[in-house]
């Protein structure tokens, strides 16, 4: 129901009421007799109109404004019911007493049917048709009583005494009782958040069913089986019969009221889940805010076609007719989570829809996480195993270097050496051997210097220790060298920590006008940490081509490269390597 | 070449690196009386013909020069090892001096005489 409808018939409600009692002349009244029936008349329409805006998808609260309707118009007659009066209104009197009666059926049809449409099990439809003939029937002898001579005699009071209307009104009220205890019977069988969420209302409508049974005292003793009502009970029993028709409707008022503060809470769960959302933090805050201990976010995995609770649990869905049921959460036509909770939370569809689209950002969050992290994984491992095969292939090249054309230029170098020897009487002959013996060497001298800047041949045949000495003591730039080195570095990590200090002492020597480098290379805790410190002019660009390089190298097997000013001037930059 | 007739063994996996210096020791006086081209080899020409010299590369297909220097020389006592590679000794770190090897020659010094300059060497020490 819309606002303005809601509106509209509450305006209607207040000038029927208005009216009604107006017309009806009970201002004659003591003032307290039109304030209570007012007060409940529009207490009905009010609380149905609230409950109609709050949950436009329930029925409960447009049948309450049918009962306060039918309250409002009917009850002033009600007062003048039985009183005897057979005045101008008397005809009026029976169609309100009629009303106003059935106002009570539809309050305990609310009852019997909340949480649905219809009531939901068998004996509950069969007590409500009861319901409905009983007051039928009720309706159609107070008409006849009205207009007893319709049928030419009156059939139903042939002696005046009001015995089929008294029976009329037994069987009214029994089974307005009977309604009640089924009523109770439902509260007694709810358990947990739907004894929480339903309790109110059904509790409610048990006791606006079961109180009004002390009303079949009157038709009994109008019957002769029990002493008339005294007076001194007439106007308690005004009060309790009212007080009781406007528990059902402060019960709903109540449960919308407290569904108010579920949605509140919900943006409790907003901020909670958004501090750290994870699926553990959600199913608890969702668990709190909707006041479901046993509700449970459940994650859909495609591998294993199954619903895994937060700690990664294969976990089935309820089953049919169990207390809880599932709502679940899909997008682009695939599952990706539900949300396991009672059944009475169905009761507020705003609020499971707010739980959803909270669980599925956490999970769509928690999944895009997941799949970044593998993907990072898979990026972190690819770059490292995109250096190491690097690495492997300089070690190949170096060694085919030196395997072959260095050994081949070496033989070329020792046959012409030997040649220049053997040519005894030709010096210029000799001679020129002898040169060219001398020009393969120096070739070969730099074959080997281009593989050893490759792969430096003594990373791998004697480590990095040595590696570190051998570069050290090539260096224009004196070094003091201070290594510990457990030796249990893998051959990529100790490539890259060589190529960091043979870079950073590159730069050195090219740039720093140091007069002295500290290289220092230790294993602490399963890594190697490289740091080669000047006292040159500093001001080395960390973002320069060679530092970049390095950087990324080191970066891509999962180490970090720091450079920084030396105190006192210089540059320090270290290498910190995973060992793995 | 105080060192003629002294019987070799020259142990490398290059087969022009062992003509050449096959051809190098002859031209030294020395009786080069085997090659071999890796490690299991090297020991059966040695165990088979008991050289006062070996020269011997570091770098062969079955495994390092430099372990197989112990075995060698259990086969001759007296053998004088003299290892030899296209790398620079300061590559091998420690390793060369802890082999037991006597010395180490880079192959591109391996002229006329480096032989016999290396035994007279070990002589006078």
């Amino acid at each position: 129901m819309s606002r303005g409808a809601a509106a509209l018939i509450a305006l209607v409600a207040l000038a029927a009421g208005l009216a009604s009692e107006h017309v009806r002349q009970v201002w004659l009244q003591p003032l307290w007799v039109p304030v209570i029936d007012l007060g409940v008349g529009w207490l009905l329409v009010g609380c149905g109109l609230v409950a109609a805006v709050a949950r436009p998808n329930q029925p409960a609260g447009r049948r309450l404004v049918l009962a306060g309707s039918l309250w409002i118009v009917g009850a002033p007659r009600q007062w003048f019911g039985g009183t005897g009066r057979t005045d101008d209104f008397i005809q009026l009197d029976a169609v309100s007493f009629t009303l106003v009666g059935w106002s009570d059926a539809v309050i305990a049809f609310i009852a019997l049917a909340y949480a649905g449409r219809l009531p939901a099990r068998r004996r509950d439809l069969m007590i409500v048709g009861a319901l409905v003939a009983a007051y039928s029937f009720q309706t159609f002898v107070r008409f006849l009583n009205v207009f007893p001579d319709l049928f030419g005699v009156d059939v139903l009071n042939p002696d005046g005494s009001g015995t089929v209307l008294a029976i009329a009104d037994v069987l009214r009220t029994s089974l307005l009782g009977v309604a009640g205890l089924l009523i109770a019977q439902r509260w007694l069988a709810t358990r947990g958040s739907s004894r929480r969420l339903l309790g109110p209302v059904l509790l409610a409508g048990a006791a606006s069913c079961l109180v009004p049974l002390y009303g079949i005292w009157f038709p009994l003793s109008q019957l002769g089986f029990i002493d008339p009502v005294p007076e001194s009970l007439a106007v308690p029993s005004f009060w309790l019969t009212n007080a009781v028709r406007v528990l059902v409707p402060i019960a709903m008022l109540f449960g919308i009221l407290r569904q108010r503060v579920s949605r509140l809470a919900m943006t409790d769960v907003i901020a909670d889940v958004g501090r750290t959302p994870s699926a553990v933090e959600l199913e608890a805050a969702l668990a709190r805010a909707l006041g479901d201990p046993s509700l449970r976010v459940l994650s859909w995995d495609a591998t294993q076609s199954a619903f895994l609770d937060v700690d990664g649990r294969p976990t089935p869905l309820p089953p049919d007719g169990d207390p809880q049921t599932v709502t679940p959460i899909s997008g682009q036509g695939r599952p990706i989570a539900a949300l396991v909770h009672d059944r009475s939370l169905a009761e507020d569809p705003t609020l499971v829809a707010v739980g959803v689209a909270v669980t599925r950002l956490v999970i769509d969050n928690e999944n895009l996480n997941r799949e970044l992290r593998q993907q990072l994984d898979e990026v972190t491992a690819s770059r490292a195993r995109i250096v190491d095969a690097g690495d492997a292939e300089r070690r190949r090249i170096e060694r085919d270097l030196h395997d072959g054309v260095q050994q081949r230029l070496l033989a070329l170098a020792l046959s012409l050496r030997r040649a220049g020897v053997a040519i005894t009487d030709d010096p210029a002959a000799a001679e020129a051997l002898g040169r060219g013996a001398d020009e393969a060497l120096g070739v070969v001298s730099d074959v080997r210097d281009l593989a050893q800047g490759i792969h430096p041949a003594a990373l791998t045949e004697a480590g990095l220790a040595t590696a570190l000495q051998a570069l050290a003591s090539r260096s224009p730039v004196p070094v003091e060298l201070d290594i510990g080195l457990d030796g249990r570095a893998s051959p990529g990590a100790s490539a890259t920590a060589y190529f960091v200090a043979s870079e950073a002492l590159a730069n050195v020597v090219k740039h720093a006008s140091a007069a002295i480098v500290q290289l220092r290379a230790s294993s602490p805790d399963g890594e190697i940490r490289v740091t080669v410190e000047d006292d040159g002019r500093g001001g080395a660009d960390p973002f320069g081509p060679g530092l970049r390089g390095l950087s990324d190298r080191v970066s891509a097997i999962g180490g970090r490269l720091t450079v920084e000013e030396r105190a006192g001037g210089g540059t320090v930059v270290t290498a910190v390597i995973p060992a793995r | 070449m105080g060192d003629v007739g002294l019987s070799v063994l020259v142990v490398d996996d290059h087969r022009s690196f062992r003509r050449e210096a096959r051809a190098l020791l002859e031209g030294d006086g020395f009786d080069v009386v085997g090659e071999a081209s890796d490690g299991a080899e090297a020991l059966a020409e040695a165990s088979r013909h008991r050289p006062k010299v070996i020269v011997l590369d570091i770098g062969l297909p079955d495994g390092s020069g430099l372990d197989l220097v112990e075995s060698l020389r259990a086969l001759s006592p007296g053998v004088v090892i003299v290892l030899v590679s296209g790398r620079r000794e300061s590559d091998f770190g420690g390793r060369v001096a802890a082999s037991g090897a006597d010395r180490f020659l880079e192959k591109a010094r391996l002229v006329p005489g480096a032989i016999p300059l290396v035994l007279a060497d070990m002589a006078s020490s």
